[in-house]
């Protein structure tokens, strides 16, 4: 799959996202910019060979450090990029996968597909923890 | 209305528009307390936590306090950002009472998008997410149309005053039952297409919050957003996964 389209489509996905939480109609670009920014990160980690949390871990602090540079300079919030940022981030295929083996009956398949989950959520929250010290010192 | 009472209103109702809007505590606090010491108190104590703000003044060498329950929430980042910017810009000339007028007219000019450009957002998020996570073009729209459906459930739920976890798990059903269904009429794969249309529904407002919560020290308010992000989650989870097991007991391919 072409990695452009992967991130054009990421762009317009967390773009539309913000604008249904009535983001503030000038920070919708920047919203989009930061979805794409983190995302292209998880990719170019993912494509290096470091592991899927970890990958997930620098996505998210690099979203929660860029959301804190913006939010100084646009005088918005920062947590209005980043909740945009993150949603990409967010371990879909793994939580489908651990839902559809429970629904399967396959417990144990299901529960290391739910523990990646609980894994990459994880490492989300400490990402973002990291991106918004790094700000406040 | 004496104007501490008025002072006293101001500040549950800024707080409490902000609360419902998504904003971390540690924000409602501070813009609750500027607002209040701009407008005339001496000062002002505030403690917000996800479901109600305490709030106690100082005017005049007297004491006042006021509680207000804070239930639903409405996400509305923009109504955030303006209170917010209105309480950097307010000075002691203008009256507490003309403070509550503007805050209130700040909610109620509160459609920044109109309801059909949010559907189209809905339907584009859905589509474009739908392709993130392997999608095709035909699962792209199968994406949408499940975004679609799905926020305008949530809508019309929350209207209606449902319960926030039983709205979550509609939504989830109705985003498997739509990827099902499509799978059945056209050539599309399951995954992204369930996946894409429920992504409305991932708690990242709830998380985002719970973290800076937590380490701006608002224990409480962080350890009780994470717990109901990971309500919300197991929500949506149970309603995708009630319908995967209904397809899989009938004999659909999963």
């Amino acid at each position: 799959m072409n990695t452009l389209l992967l991130l054009t489509a990421c762009f317009v996905g967390t773009l539309s996202f913000a604008l249904i939480f009535r983001a503030p109609p000038r920070s919708l670009f920047w919203c989009g910019l930061i979805g794409a920014l983190g995302y292209g990160v998880l990719l170019i980690l993912q494509n290096v060979g470091a592991g899927s949390a970890a990958a997930v871990f620098f996505a998210a602090s690099v979203v929660g450090l860029a959301s804190e540079l913006l939010a100084r300079a646009s005088k918005i919030p920062a947590t209005v990029y980043i909740i945009a940022g993150i949603i990409p981030l967010v371990p879909g295929a793994a939580a489908y996968f651990s839902m559809l083996y429970f629904a399967q009956g396959n417990y144990r398949e299901a529960l290391v597909a739910l523990s990646s989950v609980a894994h990459m959520a994880i490492a989300i929250s400490a990402g973002l923890a990291v991106g918004t010290v790094l700000r406040r010192k | 209305m004496s104007s501490t009472d008025t002072l006293l209103r101001l500040g549950l109702t800024a707080g409490e528009l902000m609360l419902r809007g998504g904003a971390e505590v540690c924000r409602v606090e501070d813009t609750v307390q500027r607002i209040l010491c701009a407008v005339g108190a001496d000062g002002a104590n505030v403690i917000a936590t996800p479901t109600g703000i305490y709030l106690t003044l100082s005017v005049d060498g007297k004491l006042a306090s006021a509680v207000r329950r804070v239930t639903n929430t409405a996400y509305d980042l923009n109504l955030v950002c303006a209170i917010n910017q209105f309480s950097r810009h307010i000075d002691s000339t203008i009256s507490p009472q003309a403070a509550l007028t503007t805050v209130l007219s700040l909610a109620k000019q509160n459609e920044v998008y109109s309801p059909r450009l949010a559907a189209v957002a809905a339907f584009s998020a859905g589509g474009s997410f739908t392709v993130l996570f392997g999608g095709t073009a035909v699962d792209a729209a199968a994406g949408g149309i499940g975004g679609l459906l799905v926020f305008l459930l949530i809508r019309k739920l929350s209207r209606l005053g449902v319960n926030r976890f039983a709205i979550d798990y509609c939504g989830g059903a109705l985003g498997a039952f739509n990827a099902v269904a499509m799978s059945i009429v056209f050539p599309t794969s399951l995954q992204p297409a369930v996946l894409g249309a429920i992504l409305i529904l991932v708690p990242g407002v709830l998380l985002t919050n719970a973290v800076r919560d937590s380490i701006s020290g608002d224990l409480l308010s962080g350890a009780a957003r994470m717990v109901e992000a990971l309500l919300v989650a197991v929500a949506v989870a149970a309603g995708v996964g009630t319908v995967l097991s209904l397809w899989a007991t009938l004999g659909g391919i999963l």
